[in-house]
C-alpha cells in the first residue's frame, strides 16, 4: 500500500437525476501526487457546479491531507453559497481518515450531512425537492 | 502477560529527515509505531502522525530546510510526544498554514477535542513542539 502513495487518484463526476451531482474521489488525493495529475484532479473537482445538491463519495479514498481537504471544502463552499446541500459519504471502518475534513465541514452546519449510508444521503438531498 | 506483549515503556526516537516530510510511507509507519499506539491508541497515533507530516511538509514548502534533522521522541513514561525541528521557521510556518488553509487551527481543535494539549517553544536553536497526552480521552469505537 505504501508504494503507491504518489499515484494520482480518480475523480468521477456523475449526474444524479436532473438536480444533483455525485462526485466520487478514490485513491490518493493529496499534495504529493505528481504535479500534472494533481492539476487534473483539481480541475475535475472545480468544474462541478450548477445543480442544487451534491453527493461526495469518499468511501474509496486512500490518502488525503490538508490540501485535499481544502479542495473538497472549496466544492462544498460553492454549493452552500448557492443555497445547495451537500452530503458526504465515507467508510465507517476508517474513522480517522477524514477527521480534518470533518472539522472543516462543521462550519457549514445543517447544509452538510456526513454519514456512511449512501441511500440515506440521497434521501436527505432529495428532501428539499419533494 | 509475556514480556513480548507488554506495552513499551522506554522512550522511542524517530528521525524524520526532510525527505520524510513529504512521504506517506513514513507517516503510515508512524501511525503504527508501537510506542505511539501504546500511549493512547490508534486515533491519537493517526492524529500525531498526520500532524507531524503536515508540520514538516509546510516547513519544507516555506523554506525551513533545516528540518532535515527533525526528530520525534515518544516518551511513554510521561505520555509526551516531542517534535524537534531545527531552524527558526516555525513562526512563518504557523502564519502560512493558518492563512493558507487554516490547517493549524483545525489540528489544534482536533487535539483539544481529544484532550491533548500542545505547546511550541524555542530551545537551543530548535523548535520544540510538545504534545501532552496525559488528559487524553480513550478511543471511542467508530467515533470520527
Amino acid at each position: 500500500m505504501t508504494s503507491d502513495w504518489k499515484r494520482p487518484g480518480t475523480v468521477l463526476v456523475e449526474a444524479l437525476g436532473e438536480q444533483f451531482w455525485r462526485v466520487s474521489v478514490s485513491g490518493n488525493f493529496h499534495r504529493d501526487v505528481e504535479g500534472p495529475a494533481r492539476d487534473a484532479l483539481v480541475a475535475a473537482v472545480r468544474k462541478v457546479t450548477g445543480r442544487s445538491g451534491l453527493l461526495i463519495d469518499l468511501r474509496d479514498i486512500v490518502r488525503i491531507d490538508s490540501w485535499g481537504e481544502w479542495e473538497l471544502t472549496y466544492l462544498v463552499e460553492v454549493f452552500v453559497a448557492a443555497s445547495g446541500r451537500v452530503a458526504v459519504v465515507s467508510d465507517e471502518h476508517r474513522p480517522h481518515l477524514l477527521r480534518g475534513l470533518l472539522e472543516l465541514l462543521r462550519e457549514y452546519g445543517e447544509s452538510v450531512l456526513y454519514g456512511f449510508d449512501e441511500a440515506a444521503a440521497r434521501a436527505w438531498l432529495a428532501e428539499e425537492h419533494t | 502477560m509475556s514480556a513480548a506483549s507488554d506495552p513499551p515503556t522506554a522512550a522511542a526516537r524517530v528521525s524524520l529527515g526532510l525527505a520524510a516530510a513529504r512521504r506517506w510511507p513514513e507517516t503510515e509507519a508512524l501511525r503504527r509505531h508501537e510506542t505511539l499506539l501504546a500511549l493512547r491508541g490508534e486515533r491519537v497515533a493517526w492524529l500525531v502522525a498526520d500532524g507531524v507530516r503536515e508540520l514538516l511538509a509546510n516547513a519544507a514548502t516555506y523554506g525551513a530546510l533545516t528540518c532535515e534533522a527533525a526528530e520525534l521522541v515518544i516518551d511513554p513514561a510521561v505520555a509526551v510526544v516531542t517534535l524537534r525541528i531545527q531552524g527558526n521557521e516555525f513562526d512563518s510556518v504557523q502564519a502560512a498554514t493558518s492563512s493558507a488553509n487554516r490547517w493549524l487551527h483545525r489540528f489544534d481543535r482536533m487535539l483539544r477535542s481529544d484532550g491533548v494539549s500542545w505547546s511550541w517553544r524555542r530551545e537551543q536553536g530548535m523548535n520544540v513542539i510538545e504534545f501532552r497526552l496525559t488528559g487524553l480521552r480513550p478511543d471511542r469505537g467508530g467515533d470520527a
